[in-house]
């Protein structure tokens, strides 16, 4: 269905995702080197990138920006446990999501999917929206939840269209703060996440299953689809 | 009358060689209440002139040279008895009044009187010095006793050197300066602590312990003394002013004490070094055989499972294959929690966890831990109890997710069939409190605080079938990384029946911080 560039430089890894992507009927194109990828791009269309962070020549992060300055085509980046704030630092580059890892193919299956769904469908630009039996009207600032409405402060209003307006994609904390707050509050993780508590509540989340707000551990958000 | 005086002189010179012991010089007063006394004493003979005969009336003024030689010191003594002698010639030999004396007999009598005198007063002042002696040797005994006791409560090196300096300062007089130097490990080491100036100079300090000394010697100014013991050269004291004998005795004495002591303290310090080398030698022994154990067994499943695959595969049904598939990717996902545990352990114990804390919300924590179970969970019971107001933890959240994952794992590891688990959270104004709940086999009471040893399901060994797999790393970790935020694990029963209940408390920081 969609063309995939995997930029990768473990064999084994390249191995299992061309045989997963392309039992799934999605084209597979690879790269070693963050340079060749970046051509192959220019030269074909391709529709979703997964890009591993810990590449030989180019830092994946510069591979991110540098596709960013013309391309609005997802990516998914493929990064190591313990290295927080690269995952951080890809995202806030333009990366849309990212897997760790050791991963099974299942985890990334499940990303890839949700990412070309919603590049499919352009909802960002209606005043009105509808994820999951929420109904979201932004002109007249009302929010239903499976046809009650509920009442949201300003901020709750504001964070709700944040995460609905980039569903399935993970909004790191800084980028939340930052649009919410301001530039200067940008290091206050903790009103973001009282914030999100108490849209929670509103929302008559569950605790242990959150049914919209997924937290993204020592990341950020994502609205889920 | 000459061997008088040469008795009387004699018994001076060797008074004054005494007298050096005796802390105090005589003063005035002594003189004055002598002749204070024998005038007393001469009006009492006055009165009792009546009744007794006046020879026996001597025995007064020998009981008053008594009493002073007793009171005061030989001076004193031996003015009262020149002076009772000439009083009583004054005052009851006749001629009354006169130095003369008419009877021959009294002449004798007063003779004899001052001899008695005289030996009296060198006797009782003798006595007295020998007491004083005596005294003063019992104060220095009392010392040696202090210091010996003292010193065998030392327990280290440094500890002995301090009391022997003090001990040694206070045989000094207050310009006296002290300097110890110590033998460790081909070091001189100088105490005082840090003492820069005022003392001999380490090169003096080598030169002197290379002649090997066998009593006090001097050399450029400074006095020094051997701590030696067993022929073994210790260290040196040195001490820079000149001091007498009896200080001398005192001070080698001391040194003697102090060199039996530091041996056995320097042997300490060497035996400790040694037992922490065997011991961290064992630690490394045992990490490593445990790292082979812990990474090669899933390795073993995952080798197996995937060659008898490969080799077999059309002899084996849909089923079989699925579960050989199933069996390689759980193996690697345990090959992964042991790499895991391993570097949670080795940054844990280098005490390298810079913690980044932030505010965090348990339920994120407890959903992190329990999405990365998988389906490990999917035969399972699972409750969560929480309140609304929950305070927020100030944590490094991926750590406490860890330790809140390691527990929960250990629960399901030990499950039976029908594994049920529930999470309680609860707060006060000081703690926040999570339990984990199972309904597994529980932990014997002498085992609860065993559980958190590094090593404890390895001590069971394969004696244990494999209902305990691996290490039991994965509790010790969770306790250190929940202690080192502040907090406590233990291992307690299940309140509401059989089984375990593993409680974690963190501090409740909320208060400190306004989250409006």
């Amino acid at each position: 269905m969609a063309t995939i560039l995997l930029i990768e430089d473990e064999a084994q890894i390249k191995k299992f995702l061309r045989i997963s992507l392309e039992a799934h009927h999605h084209v597979v194109l690879e790269a070693r080197l963050g340079e060749q990828g970046l051509a192959i791009m220019v030269e074909q269309k391709v529709d979703l990138l997964i890009v591993d962070l810990g590449l030989p020549d180019m830092d994946g992060q510069d591979v991110i920006k540098a596709l960013r300055k013309w391309s609005q085509i997802p990516i998914i980046v493929l990064s190591v446990r313990s290295s927080e704030d690269e995952k951080v630092q890809a995202l806030d580059a333009g990366a849309n999501d990212y897997v760790t890892k050791p991963f099974g193919i299942s985890e990334l299956m499940a990303r890839v999917r949700a990412l070309l769904r919603i590049s499919d469908n352009t909802v960002a630009s209606s005043s009105k929206r509808e994820i999951n039996g929420l109904f979201i009207d932004l002109a007249e600032y009302q929010v239903k939840l499976d046809d009650r409405i509920i009442h949201l402060s300003r901020k709750e209003f504001e964070l709700l269209r944040l995460l609905t307006e980039q569903p399935g994609h993970i909004l790191t904390h800084r980028f939340l703060t930052q649009t919410i707050w301001g530039e200067s509050f940008v290091d206050e993780t903790h009103y973001l996440r009282v914030l999100v508590r108490q849209l929670r509540h509103k929302l008559g989340e569950e605790p242990i299953q959150p049914r919209f707000i997924e937290t993204v551990q020592g990341v950020g958000y994502r609205f889920k689809v | 009358m000459r061997f008088i005086v040469k008795t009387t002189l004699r018994i001076f010179q060797k008074k004054r060689s005494a007298m050096r012991f005796l802390p105090t010089n005589t003063p005035l007063k002594h003189y004055l209440l002598a002749i204070g006394l024998i005038f007393v004493i001469v009006l009492f003979a006055q009165v009792l002139n009546r009744y007794l005969p006046y020879t026996s009336l001597l025995l007064l003024f020998l009981a008053g040279v008594l009493l002073i030689s007793a009171k005061t010191s030989f001076g004193p003594a031996l003015l009262s008895s020149l002076f009772s002698f000439m009083a009583f010639n004054y005052f009851f030999t006749e001629p009354y009044y006169t130095f003369n004396i008419l009877h021959k007999a009294d002449v004798a009598t007063l003779i004899i009187f001052l001899m008695v005198a005289l030996m009296t007063a060198h006797l009782a002042t003798q006595m007295r010095e020998a007491i004083a002696k005596q005294e003063m040797a019992l104060n220095r005994l009392s010392h040696f006793y202090e210091f010996s006791q003292k010193l065998s409560f030392a327990t280290n090196t440094e500890t002995t050197i301090e009391i022997l300096l003090e001990a040694l300062r206070r045989v000094l007089s207050n310009d006296g300066r002290v300097v110890i130097a110590i033998q460790q490990e081909s070091k001189l080491i100088l105490h005082p602590e840090g003492i820069s100036s005022g003392h001999p100079g380490e090169e003096v300090f080598k030169l002197m312990l290379s002649k090997h000394l066998d009593g006090e010697t001097w050399h450029k100014g400074w006095l020094f003394f051997p701590l030696s013991w067993d022929g073994r050269q210790l260290g040196l004291v040195a001490i820079n002013e000149r001091i007498n004998d009896k200080q001398i005795t005192a001070t080698e004495t001391f040194c003697q004490l102090t060199a039996v002591v530091l041996h056995r303290t320097m042997l300490v310090a060497e035996l400790s070094q040694t037992k922490l080398l065997a011991e961290t030698e064992q630690l490394r022994a045992t990490l490593l055989s445990s790292v082979s154990h812990d990474l090669r067994t899933p390795l073993s499943s995952i080798i197996g499972a995937s060659s008898s695959l490969r080799e077999y595969a059309q002899h084996l049904s849909t089923d079989d294959q699925q579960l050989l598939i199933q069996t390689i990717e759980d193996e690697a996902h345990r090959l992964d929690r042991h790499i895991q545990n391993l570097l949670d352990m080795t940054r844990l114990s280098q005490g390298k966890l810079n913690l980044n804390r932030e505010w965090m919300d348990i339920d994120d924590l407890i959903n992190g831990a329990i999405r990365r179970l998988g389906h490990q969970l999917d035969n399972m019971q699972f409750e969560l109890e929480l309140t609304e107001d929950t305070p927020m933890l100030y944590v490094q959240g991926l750590i406490i997710e860890q330790a809140i994952f390691n527990l929960l794992d250990n629960a399901i590891r030990h499950n039976t069939a029908e594994l049920a688990i529930k999470l309680i959270v609860q707060h006060d104004d000081n703690w926040i409190t999570l339990d984990i709940i199972d309904n597994g086999p529980g932990i014997a009471d002498t085992e609860k605080e065993k559980v958190f040893n590094m090593f404890y399901s390895l001590a069971q060994g394969d004696r244990h079938e494999s209902s305990l797999p691996g290490t039991g790393m994965g509790l010790a970790i969770c306790r250190g990384m929940v202690e080192a935020h502040g907090g406590e694990v233990m291992a307690l029963d299940n309140p509401y029946g059989k089984g375990t209940m593993m409680r974690i408390k963190l501090p409740n920081n909320q208060g400190a911080v306004d989250l409006s």
